[in-house]
């Protein structure tokens, strides 16, 4: 397999290249919405912030998973890099229905009322569009549809309406089968190569192998890695920094490995955090739990665990509960792999015990036992698309008499990093786990962290949601 | 159930027609000004200000300009020379286009860079060097109130302090003395916090000056294209651009609120730039400009006292107001209300005296004061009365609701007169208020709240009932920058009976093409999807004032039924010409004339236009064709009954709103379906300052959630099932009876939340909460009062 500079995928239908090494008005780094905006023809997607909170640049993106199947997943174009589109499939709204038949979705936004400016509508349809493919019918509840329109936001309607049309898609499916088939063909169709893009300004490279990218990683060592690029794109659409040399991880197979067994999981570092909410829902509830309320479905389809957790963002939300689970991070460097406790893994804001020729490959995680309480907590200001103000991620465990035999208290937005609460844990440890005992240790919190001030919070908000959390902790854990 | 006088097929008043516009936004087709690319079109960026307060020193240019692919990059001084370095404000304030020396406020533009693409631009801009001396910036009104305080305006020739402008309404006096002596006083102080319109697009333009000749068309996201015509000509006509040599165009609007209403730097810098170089300039905010520099509404501090008997009857109120409108006072208002119609604060009831004062002033904000999704300041009246309402009945230990009722102006006093002046024209506040509690069922919740009181739970049931003031205005009081606020309609029927409709507003989503197609099918009979609407071009719409303050249908959707009145007056001499008979003896039904006792004898509007164009009676002037500009008689007095429940989570402080209805009253409805979407969206643009939405400013004058990420409007999931409902109390003096309802959710939903958190926390001794009511601060509160 030679790798090559030229892009192909499917553009509502039919194969599109581009090649970075002719002259081409793009980069490695123009984002897809950029790249529709660009064509006259494909104007539908809107841009309403660039940077994937409003949704109104949703696109479907198509591809096959590793057993050949149709993957359908709505996404936010502004925070995808055009060679990512590489070997998939791109559906923007111009493509489905037309005026004489509109898709069963448009049908359903019109005779719901669910348009009034316009403006987000077209982001709207795409997430109903995948939405409808993904839960047909007989599956759609508010939850879920909620749950696929947190992403979107509409200044206009109320969202009652476009909820309405949601949950009253009826005729058929999506995707016609016909449809599904001609996409399948196409995808297989496109030739399947690693990508090596050298332009003037940057180099960007897709492995399809895990030795291709860790020997890229040590021949560019000051090479951004991207996963899901969500929190890498923002620094080009929002800080307008120009990456110059870039390693696209989302091709590499071993990195989407999913094993269970009966005391573990293990989750390669590349699946993307949708992926793994509906892989743990009942092996890990806490993460589940955590990831239910992550970012937006668009983001969750985009973003992957090693990108949350190597990003080590003191508000990144899969962290502690990570460190609460006890969990292992595998990193892969050109000798061998090693194994780090995630508790050991964040090592400053946003740094990590990670080698400068290293990659994180997965994640270990220990499946706990029945007794063991592990759960999950986040404080925001918004319930869903919000990043934390402060959240937890804690275990315990209890001796027969109740007292405690393990304590952690994983803080997420209280310090600098993820880091424990350990005099407030050494205070419980052995204790017995007693609404007393617990709201003693509540006022030991203030000696474990000095939070700061913004916008989300005044230092001492935090240091009080940092003592409820506790709080709560403890009633829905207490016999 | 809404009695529809036309059929289905033509499709009048009352039918919940499918949108006519959503056909193309469905599909991605809309066009909205980004979608807009000309030929050798130019793009533009904008270097902007660190601080909220500085002298720039110097700016250095040379790097930017070194950029292959840059043209220009404009600076204060550039445009010095053009004197158009400031332009006044829609309040005759002045505002800076780009700065000569000082910045006032952060995020200000500072210079414009013009580049053959966009990222281009982008990049330039961060090559643009710019030295700042920065100066302690004054963000707190009541500081800058203070004697010793810097004075900012000092580009105002005698300004000594940062003081704007006084307003007062009522009679002091005699206000003051019931307040002497009555048995009840309450008094709360309320901040309405600086917030966002945060339309999902932002604001921008095309800017295309054609050279030779010598025209400007300017393609931009205006709620009032033809007023901006106007306001461009005053600014640039000494450059040449008079007003017929200027076409504004304002496509597709991805919402405005109110936002899209004044004139920002931005475009007039982009008009300057297409002047000079001669080509199309390209300016679209990104989501951090739009969110840190324009379209702010509110942030007023109010006082609001009220007075009564112990027993429960409203006698007097009294408002006092600190209105801080950043660097100049930007409002969009009528020009001879500076705050706006604030005075409708005396509300839904029946009292003698009220007086009101505000004093504005000068901080380093962003302008600030757009009329978002509100008839100028009804929002903070509305909240001051409701609130204030709230105490009082929460002082005499009464029921909210039965202390409402007992207040209430009576149907029969309508038209009534306010204590600050304003002829309310009809309204039936008992039975909107008896339908709420009926539709909530607000006796069982009650006593649900009583149970869970008791089990230490915490719940709440929230009241507003409020009045709106709509359809600016009369054109004896209104007008804007002298232009007097009628709006006009014109209508022009085809020889095949299908027609052309054109108005002086523009939608930004109210669905104007279908709801006055359907005013037209009303009047003239005419199938609603054969009437083509038009608005926005000011080369082809007639002039008028926008849309904005529910002014459309109160005033354009007047225009359109006079106008369509019109017509069928010349449809009935036109059809007793064909039918040989004389006009005294035709009947109308929507669709046809028709001759007294012999309905075969008919001919339909078709037939009759067509005749107007191919067998006219002799001596009548050819066509099928009507203008109207509408000067509104009064205002329009929309109202509502919202009832909100709330539970409130002990351990967090969260807010939940558990049920919401709204009762509205906007007379008669057009389109049921539409009203009822302006409806659920405006609750959630209530609720949004009600428990999310605040802009945060420090001391130093950054503003602290300028992004979407941090700036959280409200998404599906916050958002509550609205229950929705009506009464109608048609105007009686709007040609169709019908009010305008697009602001009153937005307007009375805050107070509904606000009341119905502090009912949930009054057994604590909590009187008042401010906006927006987040987790830890009713979280402090329990706390403080020892709820915990
Ligand atoms: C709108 C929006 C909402 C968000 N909401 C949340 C939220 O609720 N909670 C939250 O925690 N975060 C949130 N985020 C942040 C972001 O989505 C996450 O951090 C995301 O998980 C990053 O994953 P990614 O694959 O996109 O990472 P990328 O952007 O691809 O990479 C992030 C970092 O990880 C490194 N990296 C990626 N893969 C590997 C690997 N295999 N080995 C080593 N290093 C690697 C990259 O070099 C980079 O430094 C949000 C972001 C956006 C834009
Ligand atoms: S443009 Fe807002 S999410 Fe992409
Ligand atoms: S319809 Fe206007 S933002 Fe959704």
């Amino acid at each position: 397999m030679r790798a090559s500079g030229t892009v192909i995928f499917l553009l509502n239908g039919t194969a599109c290249t581009i090649d970075f090494h002719e002259s081409t008005p793009y980069t490695p780094t123009t984002t897809v919405l950029q790249f529709l905006r660009s064509h006259p023809q494909l104007q539908g997607t809107k841009e309403g912030c660039a940077e994937g909170d409003c949704g109104a640049c949703t696109v479907v993106i198509a591809s096959l998973n590793q057993q050949s199947e149709l993957v359908v997943e709505a996404c936010d174009s502004c925070l995808i890099f055009l060679p990512m589109l590489h070997r998939k499939a791109l559906i923007t709204v111009e493509h489905i229905g037309t005026p004489e038949h509109l898709h069963p979705v448009q049908k359903a936004m019109v005779d719901h009322d669910g348009s009034q400016c316009g403006y987000c509508t077209p982001g709207f349809v795409m997430s109903l569009y995948a939405l409808h493919h993904n839960h047909p019918e007989s599956e759609s509840s508010r939850e879920v549809a909620e749950d696929a329109l947190t992403g979107n936001l509409c200044r206009c309607t109320g969202y009652r309406s476009i909820l309405d049309a949601a949950l009253q898609v009826h005729d058929q499916a999506s995707m016609t089968p016909n449809d599904q088939k001609q996409t399948i063909q196409g995808l297989q169709s496109l030739q399947s190569y690693p990508l090596s893009i050298v332009s003037q300004h940057q180099k960007y490279f897709q492995p399809h192998d895990l030795q291709e990218a860790v020997k890229l990683r040590s021949m560019y060592p000051e090479a951004v890695m991207i996963s899901g690029a969500t929190d890498v794109a923002l620094k080009v659409t929002k800080n307008d920094e120009v990456l110059e040399e870039i390693i696209d991880l989302s091709s590499v197979k071993p990195l989407k490995e999913l094993k269970i067994t009966d005391h573990y999981i293990y989750l390669g570092a590349g699946l993307s955090l949708e992926q793994v909410k509906r892989t743990v829902e009942d092996l890990l509830p806490a993460l589940y739990e955590t990831l239910k309320v992550f970012g937006s479905l668009q983001i969750r389809n985009l973003a992957t665990i090693g990108g949350n957790i190597a990003s080590a963002s003191p508000i990144g939300d899969t962290a502690p509960i990570l460190m609460a689970y006890d969990a292992q991070v595998e990193l892969v460097g050109p000798q061998s792999t090693r194994l780090v406790p995630m508790r050991e893994f964040i090592t400053g804001y946003r740094e990590t015990s990670m080698q400068k020729d290293e990659m994180i490959l997965g994640f270990n995680i220990p499946i706990p036992n029945t007794q063991t309480h592990v759960k999950w907590y986040k404080i925001s200001k918004r319930k869903d698309l919000d990043i934390s103000t402060v959240s937890g991620g804690f275990r315990l465990e209890l001796e027969q008499d109740a007292t405690v035999s393990h304590i952690s208290l994983f803080y997420g937005g209280m310090a600098a990093m993820t880091k424990n609460a350990s005099k407030t844990e050494a205070s419980l440890l052995g204790k017995p786990w007693s609404r007393e005992q617990v709201e003693l240790s509540m006022d030991i919190i203030d000696q474990d962290f000095t939070p700061i001030s913004d916008a989300r919070a005044e230092a001492g908000g935090r240091r009080i949601m940092a003592r409820n959390l506790l709080l709560k902790f403890w009633t829905d854990t207490h016999a | 159930m809404i009695q529809c006088k036309t059929s289905k097929e033509i499709g009048g008043m009352g039918h919940s027609m499918r949108r006519k516009e959503d056909a193309r936004f469905i599909q991605g087709k809309g066009q909205y000004v980004d979608d807009i690319k000309l030929p050798e079109m130019l793009y533009m960026d904008i270097v902007r200000s660190p601080f909220a307060y500085a002298k720039i020193t110097n700016i250095n240019i040379e790097k930017a300009m070194a950029l292959p692919g840059v043209l220009a990059v404009i600076t204060g001084k550039d445009l010095e020379q053009y004197n158009l370095h400031w332009m006044p404000t829609l309040m005759s304030d002045t505002q800076m286009v780009l700065p000569v020396d000082t910045v006032m406020y952060q995020s200000q533009e500072v210079a414009a860079v013009i580049a053959t693409e966009r990222y281009i631009a982008a990049d330039a801009v961060e090559l643009v060097e710019v030295e700042y001396e920065p100066m302690q910036p004054v963000m707190d009104p009541y500081k800058a109130m203070e004697a010793d305080a810097p004075v900012l305006r000092i580009d105002k020739e005698g300004k000594t302090d940062n003081h704007i402008w006084h307003w007062e309404a009522g009679d002091k006096e005699a206000t003051d003395r019931i307040f002497d002596d009555a048995e009840v006083k309450v008094k709360e102080q309320m901040h309405i916090p600086r917030i966002h319109v945060a339309s999902i697009e932002t604001c921008g333009c095309v800017a295309n000056y054609d050279k030779v000749n010598n025209h400007l068309t300017m393609y931009m996201t205006t709620q009032a294209p033809h007023a901006i015509r106007t306001v461009i000509a005053l600014v640039a006509g000494h450059v040449g651009l008079t007003e017929e040599k200027v076409r504004v165009i304002s496509p597709d609007i991805g919402g405005g609120f109110g936002g899209k209403v004044p004139v920002y730097p931005g475009y007039v810098i982009a008009i300057a730039a297409s002047f000079l170089i001669g080509k199309p300039v390209k300016w679209i905010e990104d989501r951090s400009e739009n969110l840190q520099a324009d379209s702010f509404a509110r942030d007023y501090h109010i006082t609001a006292e009220m007075a009564g008997t112990k027993d429960g009857k409203i006698l007097a109120t009294r408002f006092k107001l600190l209105c801080d409108h950043g660097y100049t006072d930007a409002a969009a208002n009528p020009s001879k209300f500076p705050t706006g119609l604030f005075s409708i604060c005396t509300g839904s009831y029946d009292y003698g005296h009220s007086y009101a004062e505000a004093d504005a002033v000068y901080t380093n904000k962003p302008p600030g004061g757009v009329a978002y999704r509100c008839s100028f300041r009804v929002t903070e009246a509305v909240h001051a009365i409701e609130r204030i309402t709230d105490c009082y009945a929460q002082e005499i230990n009464k029921d909210p609701a039965q202390l409402r009722f007992d207040n209430f102006i009576n149907k029969d006093q309508f038209p009534y007169k306010s204590a600050l002046g304003w002829e309310y024209d009809s309204g039936d506040y008992h039975q909107g208020l008896q339908k709420a509690m009926e539709v909530v069922g607000y006796d069982d919740l009650r006593k649900e709240q009583a149970e869970k009181r008791a089990r230490g739970e915490l719940m709440g049931i929230g009241i507003s009932t409020f009045t709106e003031i709509v359809g600016a205005g009369p054109s004896r009081e209104f007008d804007i920058l002298g232009i007097k606020m009628f709006d006009s309609a014109e209508i022009r029927v085809h020889p095949t009976g299908k027609a052309i409709a054109r108005f002086g507003t523009k939608s930004q989503g109210q669905g104007h093409e279908t709801t006055y197609a359907q005013i037209v099918a009303e009047e003239l009979g005419i199938p609603a999807e054969h009437i083509q609407v038009e608005e926005g071009d000011t080369d082809t719409a007639p002039y008028g004032l926008g849309t904005y303050a529910s002014r459309s249908t109160p005033t354009a959707g007047a225009a359109a039924a006079i106008a369509s009145r019109k017509l069928r007056e010349k449809a009935k001499k036109i059809a007793a010409y064909l039918l040989e008979v004389s006009e005294e003896d035709l009947e109308w039904e929507p669709g046809k004339f028709f001759v007294k006792g012999a309905p075969d004898k008919a001919k339909t509007i078709q037939e009759i236009v067509f005749a107007a164009y191919t067998n006219h009676p002799q001596g009548m002037e050819a066509g099928f064709e009507a203008t109207h500009y509408y000067d509104p008689p009064n205002l329009t007095f929309p109202s509502g009954a919202y009832i909100c429940v709330v539970d409130i989570d002990k351990e967090t402080g969260e807010v939940k709103v558990r049920r919401f209805v709204a009762i509205d009253d906007c007379g008669h409805i057009i389109n049921p379906m539409i009203v009822q979407g302006q409806v659920h969206g405006g609750l959630t643009q209530g609720l949004a300052p009600a428990l999310y939405e605040e802009l945060i400013y420090d001391e130093e004058g950054n503003i602290l959630n300028g992004t979407f990420m941090d700036y959280l409007v409200p998404t599906a999931v916050e958002s509550p099932s609205w229950e929705t409902g009506h009464t109608v109390t048609p105007s009686p003096h709007h040609p169709i009876g019908a009010k305008g309802v697009g602001e009153s959710p937005t307007v009375g939903a805050p107070p509904a939340i606000v009341n119905a958190v502090v009912d949930a926390l009054s057994h604590l001794g909590v009187t008042h909460m401010e906006i927006p009511i987040t987790a830890p601060k009713v979280w402090k509160i329990l706390k403080e009062k020892g709820a915990l």
